[in-house]
């Protein structure tokens, strides 16, 4: 019973973390998750939580690993266990091992690559960048949303030196009409293009791209000016919430679902380059939008799981009720209080991931980084960047719910 | 209650019909049961042994030692076997400039072209030059010229090698996952190439190139206990 009850239940030591991120503190929130242990059904959200905890506190090397723990748990998750899933089936779906949904596992590759590029491995970043195009091919309606990951996975494959690579998702990019490609994504791809010797397609993108922008662009490529990509993780996602949907006075189903309403403001983002402001362009992914997305993809899933648990519990009191009206009284109660919505979630995760281009010239530069969200207002200073010519320096930042913009990598 | 009454009475009946079998069924009992434990008990523990470098394991189709073991052995016997590179007055020097990693997985590239270079080595028809330990050369040199060693005993400036070739490559993967679709195992298909090439320093000609492939599909049970 006692089992069975915190099987409803997020482990308290992976909510202190989360607290403590959410109040500005990551070094606080990494030692918490860092001897933590959880049930085996909750251990992936430790690992998700560890990584990018690790990651917000400039510490890639614990942040890799955390998250190449989280891959191989996640690899002998695929396996589906029946006896987790005849326990899910008179309990409730928090008695299974967290899976994560689609979107948390293409961010799991995200966050690896920006650990990467932090660490000045390009490599590795391009492997990163590999295996999150094998995670959106496998879900390509639902993760179409995350223009900055697939962004950042064209300019890891840039970074290793395989710019052909990077060419055919600049296309895949450009070619997203629905919602029209943003001018940082189109920027980006005219850049690829100009660099790889394709005009007419350079030209065709061109035509396409806001005046200023294109000029902008141009002077980058004539002057071979290096670029600052600044990758601003802001807020955090809302976590899940529970639903009831009544069959009979004594009969439920609950669900997840996450609310409506909240829909993660963009951060506007103002930067100053060694005192002088500069103009940027910026690509934004609301990661509720792709997390509402993911969660509906498994909607006839859990569905069918549900009808399958309604069923199931109502032979089980039904046939005990047959026995002993009383005690069958009793299962009932105990299987109603049982049903629960598996609400568990990635809730580190921030709630907007934008991706600015500062087009710079070679050498060290001072950089002055204002955020604004619908909270407050964050600032940063960044000294010394360095940035090499036709070269990107990647810096990632998470400016806390609560405290100072966090300085949280910048490569060497 | 009542349900369990026949049983027990059908227990005690067959009892009482055959005496001589109760302690029979208990006496082969016991063995069983110590079976049964000895074999879970000896399925559930660690274990470790030693496997002898050169036979070839694979647990699943990712890239593992042995995959290195069959790359190395392959592409330096090919470039062993070149007469052209061979060709050149005395022994050729090469540097090496890595095995860029093109595959999905981390892999330690510097661990193929460390193991090229020892068998080429080995071979004594190819010297190397230690690229990785330019920067501590240079340290070194710098120290002894730094007046903290006699003047008889410092490196001579202006001898070190120059390289002929330049050995690099590329190891790139195509992995490809079966569908998901109503299966009960999970299958993956992976296939690896890894190209090895030597460029002339002097006319930037590509003198020699080779290649390895390694193809390998994997299946895991989807249903497990």
């Amino acid at each position: 019973m006692a089992s069975f009850a915190s099987a409803c239940a997020t482990p308290g030591v992976i909510d202190r973390a989360r607290g403590q991120l959410r109040g500005g503190d990551a070094n606080a929130a990494l030692e918490t998750l860092a001897d933590a242990d959880v049930p085996s059904r909750d251990r992936l959200l430790l690992l998700l939580d560890r990584g990018l905890v690790a990651h917000a506190a400039g510490r890639h090397r614990d942040s890799i690993a955390a998250f190449a723990e989280a891959d191989d748990l996640i690899e002998r998750l695929d396996i589906v266990s029946l006896r987790e899933q005849g326990v899910a089936l008179v309990v409730n779906d928090r008695a299974r091992s967290y899976r994560g949904e689609s979107g948390e596992r293409l961010w799991i590759r995200t966050f690896q690559m920006l650990n990467y590029l932090s660490l000045g491995e390009p490599e590795g970043a391009a492997v990163e960048a590999r295996r999150a195009l094998v995670v959106l091919d496998e879900h390509p309606e639902t993760l179409a949303a995350d223009a900055v990951t697939r962004l950042l996975v064209a300019m890891c494959f840039e970074a290793a030196g395989q710019p052909e690579s990077a060419a055919v998702e600049y296309r895949k990019l450009a070619a997203a009409t629905s919602t029209g490609a943003p001018p940082g994504v189109l920027r980006a791809a005219w850049l690829n293009a100009r660099r790889t010797a394709r005009p007419d397609e350079a030209d065709a993108l061109a035509k396409r791209l806001p005046e200023t922008v294109l000029a902008e662009a141009r002077r980058e490529l004539e002057a071979r000016d290096g670029e600052l990509v600044l990758v601003l993780a802001a807020g955090f996602v809302p976590p899940k919430r529970a639903g009831d949907l009544f069959v009979s006075a004594d009969l439920r189903i609950a669900f997840p679902y996450y609310p409506v309403g909240f829909d993660g403001r963009v951060p506007a983002l103002a930067v100053r380059v060694d005192g002088e402001p500069r103009t940027s362009s910026v690509v934004t992914t609301r990661l509720i939008d792709v997390a509402r997305a993911a969660l509906e993809e498994r909607g006839a899933r859990i569905a069918a799981r549900q009808t399958a648990r309604v069923v199931a519990k109502y032979n089980i009191a039904h046939s005990v009720s047959r026995q002993d009206e009383l005690a069958g009284e009793l299962v009932r109660l105990l299987l109603f209080v049982l049903e629960q919505a598996d609400t568990r979630g990635w809730e580190t995760l921030p709630a907007t991931l934008s991706l600015a281009q500062v087009p710079l010239p070679e050498g060290e530069h001072d950089v002055d980084v204002t955020v604004s969200t619908g909270t407050g207002t964050w600032r940063a200073r960044l000294d010394d960047v360095a940035v090499r010519a036709g070269r990107r320096t990647f810096v990632s930042l998470r400016p806390d719910v609560a405290g100072e913009l966090r300085y949280a990598a910048r490569p060497d | 209650m009542p349900a369990s009454l026949p049983v027990r009475d059908a227990t005690s009946r067959r009892s009482l019909r055959h005496p001589a079998r109760r302690p029979t069924r208990h006496r082969a009992a016991a063995p069983v049961a110590f079976l049964a434990a000895f074999l879970v008990l000896g399925g559930c523990a660690a274990t470790t042994r030693t496997i002898d470098p050169e036979s070839e394991v694979h647990y699943d189709a990712s890239y593992d030692f042995s995959d290195k073991k069959e790359i190395v052995e392959a592409l330096t016997s090919s470039l062993l076997a070149t007469p052209r590179v061979q060709q050149v007055s005395g022994k050729p020097v090469i540097v090496t400039y890595g095995v860029a990693n093109q595959t999905s997985e981390h892999i330690d590239t510097g661990g193929i072209t460390d193991a090229i270079r020892l068998e080429l080595i080995q071979s004594g028809q190819y010297r190397f030059l230690n690229r990785r330990q330019r920067d501590n050369v240079l340290d070194e040199t710098d120290y002894q010229y730094a007046g903290f060693v006699p003047p008889e005993q410092r490196v001579a400036e202006g001898r070190q090698l120059g390289a002929d070739y330049i050995l690099s490559g590329t190891l790139r993967s195509i992995e490809k996952r079966q569908p998901r679709q109503w299966r009960l195992n999970k299958r993956k298909l992976v296939y690896y190439s890894m190209t090895l090439e030597l460029t002339d320093l002097q006319t930037g000609e590509l003198s020699w190139a080779d290649d390895v492939e390694i193809a390998r599909e994997s299946s895991q049970p989807i249903i497990g206990w």
